[in-house]
């Protein structure tokens, strides 16, 4: 007992020595200097919105995901680029990308005591997509044919169509205790593997855990998490900068440098979140408008004046330096003389200097609908005077975020700034060009594109692959079928004091088990 | 009186239904889909749609509005409030939750209006023109017109950050422990202040038209001492329009206070029904709406009975 408390002593003499050290930190990871992780203690996590559920599978925010991944895990998670194994300690994946074969990791508890089996795997498989029951991320699962458990740590799953981003698929998909969830009441987690145990959900208000000491990864560092729900950022950076919490979501873009400043850490990610100018084909028809309109856009003036550059210029949609990229597209890039130019020829002319353009008394007007999302509102703002500076005029209605994705989903606007996340894989942001799903928003069958767009997520040869996407970015590009904006950069502060923490690219915090908090 | 109490509980019933009516065709007429939200935005092909079908039947939107309206309403007569389509948690338990919490905070905060304002108005009209009568009346109006997220923040600044004394955010335990009062302690002066600004110049404006009646000269001249005729004869006449305006701020407290339950983190019932709002929750707007309603209409029937105890000359029949 007095070795344990000496040792800890010198560890936490030796913590904060490293810590004044590598004051202020910018980079998650072992500072320099730092030493062995310390146990004990509570971490505060302060989030905005309360999680709409306490059970892992009924995710719908990554709020949710957030705080179900402390309970519980997926087969798989995305690392620095690359798949790892979670509960699954290897795949296989047949030649022709129809089925994957999980080896589970032996010896996984559920937080109830009963063992990881693939029999587990496959009822968390089908508890996703009852339909009786519909889950908001059942559908990542929708191409799986059949799941089998070959023996007690072999699982099987069969897919309808080849799908090389299947893993990608099983990101947000917990595997739990199939005992577990009967009878659940919504204030019950069922139980996961994770880390940590649920001792208390009040919506709202606060949601606290416990270390579950049984942990196939070893005991974790910290004794408590507890999340509290803060809605306004202003009430939280006040209590990060006092101490009383340890971790706020969502940094607005205007004080994340204060809080850097103030020896706070920054997580970021990005990369699976990007805005872009979309189009309704269905009443902007006239190509030239719509490429006038990507080159009257300066998305670096966005990035820098309303995200305070926080982000990175999206050029294609294609992420840069993978194996998705293609140099053959030239991108729009900001020129409003060029714009003006293809809009003159087009014949939308204005009747004296300065006034809006247009063609047979017809005047080029879009109606610009926005969210009353704070820096919606302020991009829209800044794209309303770009396109103005152009001759395109243009009508802003702000609406309550609801309304919004409505009018856009329903195409209810002629052209609007439209933020989305998606999975890591593929690294191209194509997934939202497929006509038939649900958020649309171009409101025209393209049956040339769905069909590349199709043909490209089931190949899998990875040359053969990025073919196909090189002749959807084309046709998006020659179409302009959107203009491309920026992979929005989402912040995260943290406490100096808190080491280990890791984000995965959408924005969850992972394998808290290894997190732990110098006293 | 129970006549009256009857007549006027059968015309609350009925503005009641009215408003949950008028809830449930402005929520359906307003573009936006509740099922929108539980879409995912990288909801892959066909999978996306097949979900919104299925939402939209299992919460019956696909089924025609007289429809929809027959059937919340036997569940209402039933006190089934329907569960939130985003949590899925019963209505009924949410609000049975947080309106423990907004009736704290607006109980805390109409504590401190009338603590503030009534003396402040009491004091300025017995002494017009006076320093301390400009002093309160300036600051009555500073109250008024300072907006309550920036009231807010700057005592958490001060109290929380600089001075460390309260905490900033949360609901804390019971009222009566100082866990608990100490976080009410600045949402509630916070909401309070506004009120208490409105109190103190009503109050000011009603003593000083009180004082100078004919009866209050005549206590006077009857040699009665000041404390009684500014309490028994002036006070309890001039507040017949405060206590009006009190049930109406009381009321509107009692709707929650979305600024204040936002920037503390409060858990209200405010909160919720923005929530709910904006994610186009449509058990838990109409839920909180009722709820609101009835709190309303009560606490007006409430003032109501109340000028009977304050002026014997109202009769009820």
């Amino acid at each position: 007992m007095t070795r344990t408390t000496r040792w800890a002593r010198v560890v936490s003499v030796l913590g904060i020595a490293a810590l004044v050290s590598a004051l202020p930190i910018v980079n998650l990871g072992p500072a320099a200097g730092e030493t062995a992780p310390q146990r004990g203690g509570t971490l505060t996590l302060s989030i905005k919105y309360s999680p709409t559920s306490i059970d892992p599978q009924k995710n719908k925010t990554i709020t949710d995901e957030q705080v179900g991944a402390l309970m519980a895990e997926p087969l798989v998670d995305w690392v620095n680029g690359s798949f790892v194994g979670v509960l699954a300690k290897s795949w296989d994946v047949s030649a022709d990308g129809k089925t994957y074969t999980f080896s589970l990791r032996p010896g996984v508890k559920f937080q109830d005591g009963a063992p990881l089996t693939a029999a587990a795997v496959k009822a968390s498989f089908e508890r996703m997509t009852d339909p009786a029951a519909p889950m908001p991320r059942g559908g990542n699962l929708a191409n799986v044919a059949s799941v089998t458990a070959v023996d007690e740590l072999t699982v099987r799953v069969s897919l309808k169509t080849p799908d090389p981003d299947f893993l990608g698929k099983l990101l947000q998909i917990d595997v739990l205790d199939p005992a577990s969830w009967k009878g659940l009441t919504p204030d019950k987690a069922p139980s996961g593997t994770g880390p940590f145990q649920l001792v208390s959900y009040v919506p709202d208000q606060r949601v606290e855990f416990k270390k579950f000491p049984g942990y196939w990864g070893g005991e974790p560092y910290l004794d408590q998490i507890v999340i509290q729900v803060v809605p306004d950022p202003a009430t939280q950076e006040i209590e990060l900068e006092s101490g009383k919490i340890d971790f706020m979501d969502y940094v607005p873009a205007k004080d994340v440098s204060r809080l850097q400043h103030e020896g706070l850490q920054k997580m970021s990610f990005g990369r699976v979140n990007w805005g872009r100018l979309v189009f309704n084909l269905k009443t902007v028809t006239d190509l030239q408008v719509r490429q006038a309109v990507c080159y009257a856009f300066d998305r670096n003036a966005v990035l820098q004046d309303a995200m305070y550059g926080l982000g990175t210029p999206q050029l294609t949609l294609a992420v840069p330096g993978t194996w998705a990229y293609s140099s053959k597209i030239t991108p729009y890039r900001y020129d409003p003389a060029r714009a003006e130019q293809i809009l003159d020829q087009a014949g939308w002319t204005a009747p004296r200097p300065g006034a809006m353009r247009q063609k047979d008394g017809k005047p080029l007007v879009l109606n610009l609908p926005t969210s009353s999302n704070g820096d919606w509102e302020i991009i829209t703002q800044m794209i309303q005077q770009m396109l103005r500076n152009v001759g395109i005029d243009s009508r802003i209605t702000t609406m309550e975020p609801n309304t919004f994705y409505d009018a856009v989903r329903t195409g209810k606007y002629d052209i609007a700034w439209f933020e989305t996340n998606a999975s890591p894989v593929p690294p191209i942001a194509a997934q939202n060009l497929d006509t038939h799903q649900y958020w649309d928003v171009m409101q025209q069958d393209l049956p040339q594109v769905d069909a590349l767009v199709e043909q490209a997520s089931a190949t899998v040869d990875q040359h053969a692959r990025a073919e196909l996407y090189l002749q959807v970015q084309t046709i998006h590009h020659d179409q302009a079928l959107e203009c491309t904006g920026a992979w929005m950069e989402q912040v995260f502060a943290v406490s100096s004091k808190v080491h280990g923490m890791v984000l995965d690219p959408l924005g969850v915090t992972i394998f808290s088990a290894r997190w732990w908090k110098s006293q | 009186m129970r006549r009256y109490l009857a007549r006027r509980l059968l015309v609350s019933f009925g503005v009641v239904l009215g408003v949950v009516t008028l809830v449930f065709v402005a929520l359906r007429s307003v573009p936006g889909d509740p099922v929108d939200m539980l879409i995912p935005a990288d909801a892959s092909g066909s999978a996306g749609i097949a979900l919104a079908q299925q939402l939209r039947a299992k919460y019956g939107f696909d089924r025609p509005l007289y429809v929809q309206y027959g059937l919340y309403l036997s569940r209402l007569a039933r006190f089934d409030l329907g569960s939130s389509i985003r949590s899925e948690r019963s209505v009924a338990e949410d609000l049975l939750e947080r309106y423990p919490a907004t009736l704290e905070l607006a109980v805390g905060s109409l504590f401190v209006a009338v603590a503030l304002g009534v003396p402040a108005g009491i004091l300025a009209a017995l002494r017009p023109n006076s320093v301390f009568n400009n002093a309160s009346m300036t600051l009555a109006l500073l109250g008024l017109s300072l907006p309550t997220f920036w009231t807010g923040l700057s005592f958490m600044l001060l109290f929380s950050l600089i001075l460390g004394w309260l905490p900033a955010s949360g609901l804390g335990g019971p009222v009566w422990s100082w866990d608990g009062l100490s976080h009410l302690l600045m949402p509630a002066v916070t909401l309070g202040i506004e009120p208490a600004g409105v109190l103190a110049r009503l109050t000011r404006s009603a003593m000083a038209e009180v004082l100078r009646e004919n009866y209050i000269r005549t206590a006077r001249a009857k040699g009665l001492a000041a404390r009684t005729i500014t309490i028994r004869h002036a006070l309890r006449n001039a507040l017949l329009p405060v206590v009006t305006v009190l049930g109406l701020q009381f009321g509107g407290l009692l709707s929650g206070a979305i600024v204040v339950e936002t920037v503390f983190a409060w858990p209200g019932i405010g909160r919720y029904l923005v929530f709910g709002i904006t994610g186009k929750d449509f058990p838990v707007v109409q839920g909180g709406v009722l709820v609101i309603a009835c709190a309303f209409v009560l606490i007006n029937l409430l003032v109501d009975v109340l000028y009977v105890v304050l002026d014997p000359r109202i009769a009820y029949t």
